[in-house]
């Protein structure tokens, strides 16, 4: 049963205000009824009422010109609508309602009861789900065909997007496996710790033959080396002393010879300085006593250096001395010679003898005078006589002087070849010793340099074995005692031969090889232990219930993918280009998944149509192409669509609305404008109509054509 | 007349079996757990296969 009422308040002049509401038509009707009616009764308001009241004007299926209609009583400005309908199943108690109770308002109130006493609101998306509403004017058929790729398109959609849902609920569903218990994570952790336990293994069973090895080389590597850098050292020290003491010999020899010569040039300095001194004394002397017959070798004289230590020079200051000598002697001959002098000198003599008695009273009775009276008196005697005895003594002074000269120039020039003598000695000694000195220093620099490498050497490979564990004293011991600390062992044996660098870089490298396996038994430790965590944590977690199909579920997330992928992309777009009309027979040649799609709309649109009637039969659709605009029926026949009558392709398309199958949804099914149709074409539709009231599947039919006056007619 | 839904349309169009089975479950209701298991148990006899 449906039951409505409404009230339009149209504006439809300045001050003039219409009012529309029911008054033709009754406000009580039939689940399934046909209206005729005139224009203006108020059969297509009704419609409108009922399709705007159940979310018509939201549909994408219901044609537009529909729409526009539905949302014309809508606009406010020039009209105000208030409704409320009520539609009652007659074969359950199933009633959803309507209403717009504000005029001024577009809240339109949707609610069902499915016991017919509590109602609850409907909003457009369960109403959807629910319901079907079709709502058609079935003016163009063949214009109209693409209305049901629509109607395709949003079911495709839905299939797509209820896919596309699943995927994510899929993807949901692996991201909570990967956070709870991973058995793929954790087989491959297991996997992992399995092999970094199997590396570990494999270099500590290498590192300890690795380490005996080094150590037993160290052992006999270091004990060898530092006994024979001892022993060289030792043999250094030897040879270090014999140098220094060779050197030692050469600088006392050369000390010797140097301390002598150097005496005796002082010695020839002192006699030079003496020989000038008697020089500058006896130059004057002589001057003023010389005769004229040796002033020229006087000359001569005056112009010898004094300080000269020249050999010939010396020789001719010799012989000039000796001239003047022999000239002075002579004339301290004469001197001698002459009377006065005589008494001077016998006086001089009594006088001597007289001295000591110089201070004596006795007197000489027979001269009457003293002793010192006669020496007074002697002497005045001999001072008459002074300048004689004078003149001697002057003669003599010199003479001795000149002597002295002789004696000097003598004594000098015997220095002179002693030290000439010294010099050559020294300059030969140090000929030969200056090359021997400087082979040996240069030999003890050698020793000196090869002791402090054996030094150091020996001091490093004593700590290295103190190191390896090897006593000290037993170091200090005998070489045989510590041979048996020496490991035997053929490879060492072999390396030793290869000599100290070799082996030592051997040692090196083995260190270093033991090293890195140390550090990357280290690494491996740490790795272990984080996998060992990693393991635990991950067999603590709660597994998921699907955490064994993980796989699986991985494949089901890309299969649902692709499906939706297809359905809201691939056959979207196929679908877009035969509602827009842009799909052409050529595009299809070489597209076989767009032709395998399009075969199969022309399938599902024919079993959409189902039976029709064309001239005077009824045809069966097998395909409908929409590009060739044509109809294959089931008996092979073609038929252009273009030449089919008007009603009945209205019949064939209202058809297509109503063939729907798996689908639960209670249908209010609206058909306006159907007056081109005769009564056989209408025939099918009515009793696909009934078939679908008497299933439950069909709340409300209404159906609607142009008559002369109001007739109503029930159809069930 | 025998009638053809959107699940037959759609059914005619898929590659595998899994893709048919995918819209035959849905259009039948199944809910997102019931499904997965319904696959899981469509892909587990494929492996089997």
């Amino acid at each position: 049963m449906l039951k409505y009422d409404y009230v339009i308040e149209r504006t439809t002049g300045p001050s003039q205000i219409d009012r529309f509401s029911p008054n033709k038509i009754p406000k009580e009707l039939d689940n399934l009824v046909l209206i005729e009616g005139p224009n203006s009764s108020g059969k297509s308001t009704l419609l409108n009422i009922i399709a705007l009241g159940l979310f018509g004007n939201k549909s994408s299926k219901i044609n537009s010109a529909l729409q526009a209609k539905m949302n014309s009583l809508l606009d406010a400005k020039h009209q105000k609508l208030q409704f409320s309908f009520e539609i009652k199943s007659d074969l359950d108690k199933l009633i959803i309602r309507s209403k717009k109770t504000d005029p001024n308002s577009s809240e339109i109130i949707v609610e069902e009861s499915l016991d017919g006493e509590n109602f609850s609101p409907v909003i457009y998306e369960n109403f959807e789900k629910k319901y079907n509403l079709i709502y058609d004017i079935p003016s163009n058929p063949t214009e109209r065909l693409p209305e049901l790729l629509k109607e395709l398109r949003d079911e495709q959609r839905q299939y797509g997007n209820r896919i596309k849902d699943f995927g994510m609920f899929v993807h949901y569903t692996i991201q909570q496996i990967e956070k709870s218990r991973d058995l793929q994570r954790l087989k491959e952790v297991e996997e992992r710790l399995k092999e970094q336990r199997e590396k570990k293994k494999t270099i500590e069973d290498e590192l300890p033959s690795s380490r005996d090895f080094l150590n037993m080389l160290q052992k006999a590597a270091f004990i060898m080396y530092y006994y024979h850098y001892l022993s060289e050292k030792s043999r250094l020290e030897t040879r270090s002393e014999e140098i220094k003491k060779a050197i030692e010999d050469i600088d006392k020899t050369g000390r010797k010879v140097v301390r002598e010569k150097i005496q005796e040039k002082r010695k020839i300095g002192e006699l030079s300085n003496k020989l000038a001194e008697n020089y500058n004394k006896v130059t004057p002397q002589l001057e003023s006593i010389l005769p004229k017959k040796l002033k020229k070798s006087f000359t001569i004289w005056k112009e010898f250096n004094p300080y000269t230590i020249e050999h010939d020079e010396l020789t001719d200051i010799e012989i000039e001395a000796s001239n003047y000598i022999k000239y002075i002697q002579e004339e301290m001959d004469e001197i001698s010679k002459n009377p006065v002098y005589k008494d001077v000198s016998s006086i001089e003599r009594i006088l001597d003898l007289l001295k000591e008695f110089e201070y004596s009273e006795l007197r000489i009775s027979k001269l009457n005078v003293t002793i010192q009276d006669l020496i007074n008196i002697l002497r005045e005697e001999n001072e008459k006589r002074n300048s004689i005895i004078k003149k001697y003594k002057n003669y003599d002074n010199i003479n001795r002087i000149l002597n002295e000269i002789k004696g000097i120039v003598k004594e000098m020039k015997e220095s002179l070849e002693a030290y000439k003598k010294e010099s050559v000695a020294a300059e030969e000694y140090s000929k030969s010793s200056d090359l021997k000195y400087s082979q040996l220093n240069i030999e003890l620099s050698q020793v000196t340099n090869e002791l402090e490498r054996a030094n150091k050497k020996c001091r490093e490979y004593h700590s290295r074995c103190i190191l390896l564990g090897i006593e000290a004293k037993k170091l200090d011991g005998p070489y045989a005692e510590i041979l048996k600390e020496i490991p035997k062992n053929e490879h060492v044996k072999e390396c030793l031969a290869l000599g100290e660098e070799n082996v030592l870089k051997t040692i090196t490298d083995l260190e270093g090889e033991i090293s890195e396996k140390q550090k990357e038994m280290r690494a491996l430790e740490i790795t272990i232990k984080q996998y060992q965590t990693e393991k635990e944590r991950l067999e603590k977690l709660e597994p998921h219930k699907y955490e064994s199909f993980y796989n699986e579920l991985n494949i089901i997330y890309t299969k649902v993918n692709r499906l939706s992928q297809k359905l809201l992309s691939i056959y979207n777009n196929d679908l877009n280009n035969l509602i827009n009309n842009t799909l052409k027979e050529d595009d299809l040649k070489n597209n076989d998944n767009s032709r395998k799609y399009f075969d199969e709309v022309s399938k599902y649109l024919a079993h959409r149509i189902g039976n029709f009637r064309h001239i005077d039969r009824t045809y069966k659709a097998k395909t409908v192409n929409l590009i060739l605009k044509t109809i294959i029926t089931e008996d092979g026949s073609t038929i252009y669509l273009s030449d089919m009558g008007t009603g009945q392709s209205q019949s064939a398309f209202l058809l297509s609305l109503l063939n729907i199958k798996n689908d639960n949804r209670k249908i209010i099914a609206l058909f306006d404008e159907i007056a081109m149709m005769d009564d056989i074409s209408l025939k099918p539709v009515y009793e696909k109509m009934k078939e679908l009231y008497y299933e439950k599947r069909l709340l409300l039919g209404v159906l609607v054509q142009k008559g002369n006056e109001i007739n109503i007619k029930s159809l069930i | 007349m025998d009638e053809y839904s959107i699940v037959d349309f759609l059914m005619a169009l898929t590659e595998d079996n899994f893709e048919k089975q995918t819209i035959k479950l849905i259009s039948e209701g199944y809910t997102d757990d019931l499904l997965l298991e319904k696959l899981l148990e469509i892909i587990k006899g494929e492996k089997k296969c």
